[in-house]
């Protein structure tokens, strides 16, 4: 037989999970949104400013919205598109390296020498003259307008110094939107991978493993994650938040991947690819955890959830993230003196958190039907 | 000229030392290039454990591998490196299993599976996709180019087991564990999987060592029988003699249990064992 494997289609594993997560509609949809608040979290300084992208002053054009950018900012805004660009022309041997080399250098050096420039003043006046963002007011700005309600100047309504809640949501969906994200990739990996040994070795490593779990889910989560941010003295720094939101919130994947791989450990296929040659780490990775990924993927999206509401809680208790830096958890426990005549304080933060849980969860349940051959495509 | 396979007073344990229940208990026997050998027995005779032990499948603990040799090749399996069980693994000793459909993992395709195969131990082979093809088409998988795609759950029983032994096949095994393919398969299907392993060892030097309870499949199949029961090897010899003139008579009260085409009979006979031990 005379076959050329070339002439053949065959479709990859993750290139069909792509294929039948685009055929679910709400998955697709929900994904899309998700893009969309990180762009809105990504490019907040350009859509939640008091400061004009151009205006023309004396001097001729100026663009103070970039001087008021933070180092973090400006990297973010200079390195993506440069990791693009030498993604895509990395064929052309040295010199993308090259060019991406002296970009980061005098991306540092300039940094290095100059501040922010954080004044108080705002380009709201200069009507004409100036080109402001789509809402011209920064998240951390008061104003004599307090207690506003939603209206065209204050898309979402002021609070008690007259502060715009939408700059401020803006803003905060850095906060809010990285904490989830990056706080469940913690406890995934760490709970993926210490559950997956725990069920395929079992012995004494199970057994440690799980008393050790138990012991920690005597605790309420929240106690815990205030006591190590207490020892570690660290409110109010993001990436500690994360990772202690990460570390206490992974023994339920934990359980669940170790159930999962109890299960399929058992059943003939793993054996049949051991007495094909495969090895541990093989049968681990492409035999037990894909098979496994479906409740994985929707433990996970119900995790973000989690997360951002564990951050809400934390800023409430005012351990979390303090002004200047928002989150909507924090701008949601802003409200609760308010809530009774200031009925937007609590609804537009609520209402973004609730838009972001939907849109994972509706992810994470289109990817798990993706994910398993045997689900019919919704 | 040595033996391909030859395994010397084999014994396997299992449970706690002190009350040890030994599911092999010492076995010995060999196997040629090409050859295919029957391991006929009940459930629980040891004869899955014996195949599996070939490579050290059975993972100790729990099983101990109390005493015995079993040579592949020249080579003592049972003091083989981990490393080196992969290798033969699927390279030199290929298994078929009982139950074709959830043997295959049920998230990949089958082209994908028989991929992996392939990938394993033939990392040499420049044009794979042609390969699995022409795997499937060994097996008798009709249009096999567009079969690829298919998950096992797509699949019949049969049309899986072929599956299974195009996987098999795909590393050209000198040595194929078959460990009762046909068990879970209803009848017809049997015969076309037996008739199926019966033209592969025709087009193939390979042997076969086909593990089964049913002396129905043995007669014209195996060059060679070896009856188990409660561990031991009972008897062994050449089909055609033992069927003939079977000597033990836990083997006589095996080939009476199968019914014979023309005979009259009210009841189907069952082993009475009181009469064997």
């Amino acid at each position: 037989m005379s076959t050329r494997g070339h002439d053949i289609q065959q479709e990859g594993y993750w290139q069909r999970i792509g294929r039948r997560f685009n055929e679910n509609a709400y998955g697709r949809i929900a994904f899309r949104v998700i893009l969309v608040l990180f762009a809105i979290a990504a490019f907040a300084p350009f859509i939640a400013n008091s400061h004009a992208i151009i205006r023309y002053g004396d001097n001729g054009p100026e663009f103070p919205i970039f001087r008021s950018l933070e180092a973090i900012e400006w990297r973010f805004l200079i390195y993506v598109p440069l990791a693009a660009a030498v993604y895509f022309l990395r064929k052309r041997q040295w010199l993308p390296y090259i060019v991406a080399i002296l970009a980061i250098a005098a991306t540092e050096t300039s940094l290095a020498l100059t501040h922010p420039v954080n004044d108080a003043t705002n380009d709201r006046n200069y009507g004409g003259s100036a080109i402001m963002p789509p809402i011209p007011y920064s998240p951390n700005e008061s104003s004599p307008a307090q207690f506003s309600p939603p209206s065209w100047q204050h898309w979402c309504g002021t609070d008690y110094t007259g502060r715009d809640i939408a700059a401020r949501m803006v803003h905060g969906a850095r906060t809010s939107l990285s904490i989830g994200f990056v706080a469940v990739s913690i406890a995934l990996l760490v709970g993926v991978t210490l559950g997956g040994l725990a069920g395929f070795y079992r012995g004494w490593f199970d057994i440690a493993l799980f008393r050790f779990i138990e012991i920690l889910d005597c605790f309420p989560p929240l106690l815990l994650i205030l006591v190590v941010i207490g020892v570690f003295n660290s409110q109010n720094n993001m990436f500690v938040i994360m990772a202690v939101i990460g570390l206490t919130s992974w023994t339920g994947l934990a359980r669940l991947v170790r159930g999962e791989f109890l299960r399929l450990v058992g059943q003939p296929f793993p054996q049949a690819a051991r007495a094909l040659g495969a090895g541990d780490i093989h049968i681990i990775l492409r035999h037990l955890l894909p098979n496994a990924l479906g409740p994985i993927l929707v433990s996970a999206t119900f995790g973000v959830a989690s997360a951002i509401l564990i951050e809400s809680s934390l800023s409430f208790l005012g351990f979390g993230m303090q002004a200047p830096t928002s989150s909507w958890g924090d701008i949601l426990s802003d409200a609760r003196l308010y809530i009774d005549f200031a009925w937007w304080l609590a609804f537009f933060p609520g209402l973004a958190i609730l838009i972001t849980i939907m849109s994972y969860n509706f992810v994470g349940e289109a990817l798990r039907d993706a994910v398993d051959p045997r689900l019919k495509v919704k | 000229m040595p033996s391909l396979l030859s395994v010397e007073n084999l014994a396997i344990q299992f449970g706690p030392p002190d009350d040890p229940v030994r599911a092999v208990d010492g076995i010995t026997f060999r196997m040629e290039p090409g050859e295919t050998l029957a391991v006929v027995g009940e459930s629980g005779s040891g004869k899955s454990v014996s195949a599996l032990a070939l490579t050290r499948l059975l993972a100790a603990p729990p099983a101990r591998y109390v005493s015995g040799r079993i040579n592949f090749d020249g080579r003592d399996v049972l003091k083989m490196p981990e490393r080196e069980l992969r290798e033969l693994r699927g390279a030199k000793i290929a298994y078929i299993f009982q139950e074709p459909g959830s043997s295959l993992n049920p998230v990949f395709t089958i082209g994908y599976q028989i991929r992996e195969a392939i990938e394993l131990h033939r990392p040499d082979v420049r044009d794979v996709t042609a390969e699995i093809v022409s795997a499937l088409d060994q097996v008798g998988i009709r249009d096999p180019a567009s079969r690829l795609n298919d998950y096992p759950h797509q699949l019949s029983g049969g049309m899986q087991q072929r599956v299974m032994i195009a996987m098999a096949l795909a590393c050209k095994p000198r040595l194929l564990v078959a460990d009762e393919p046909t068990t879970a398969l209803d009848v017809t299907i049997q015969k076309q999987i037996m008739d199926l392993l019966k033209q592969l060892k025709g087009s193939t030097n390979m042997a076969i060592l086909l593990i089964t309870h049913n002396f129905g499949l043995v007669s014209d199949f195996a060059d060679r029988v070896v009856v188990m029961f409660r561990g031991k090897i009972v008897e062994a010899g050449p089909t055609a003699e033992i069927l003939r003139n079977p000597q033990h008579p836990y083997t006589r009260a095996l080939i009476d249990c199968v019914p014979k085409l023309g005979q009259k009979q009210r009841r189907l006979k069952t082993i009475d064992y009181a009469g064997i031990k």
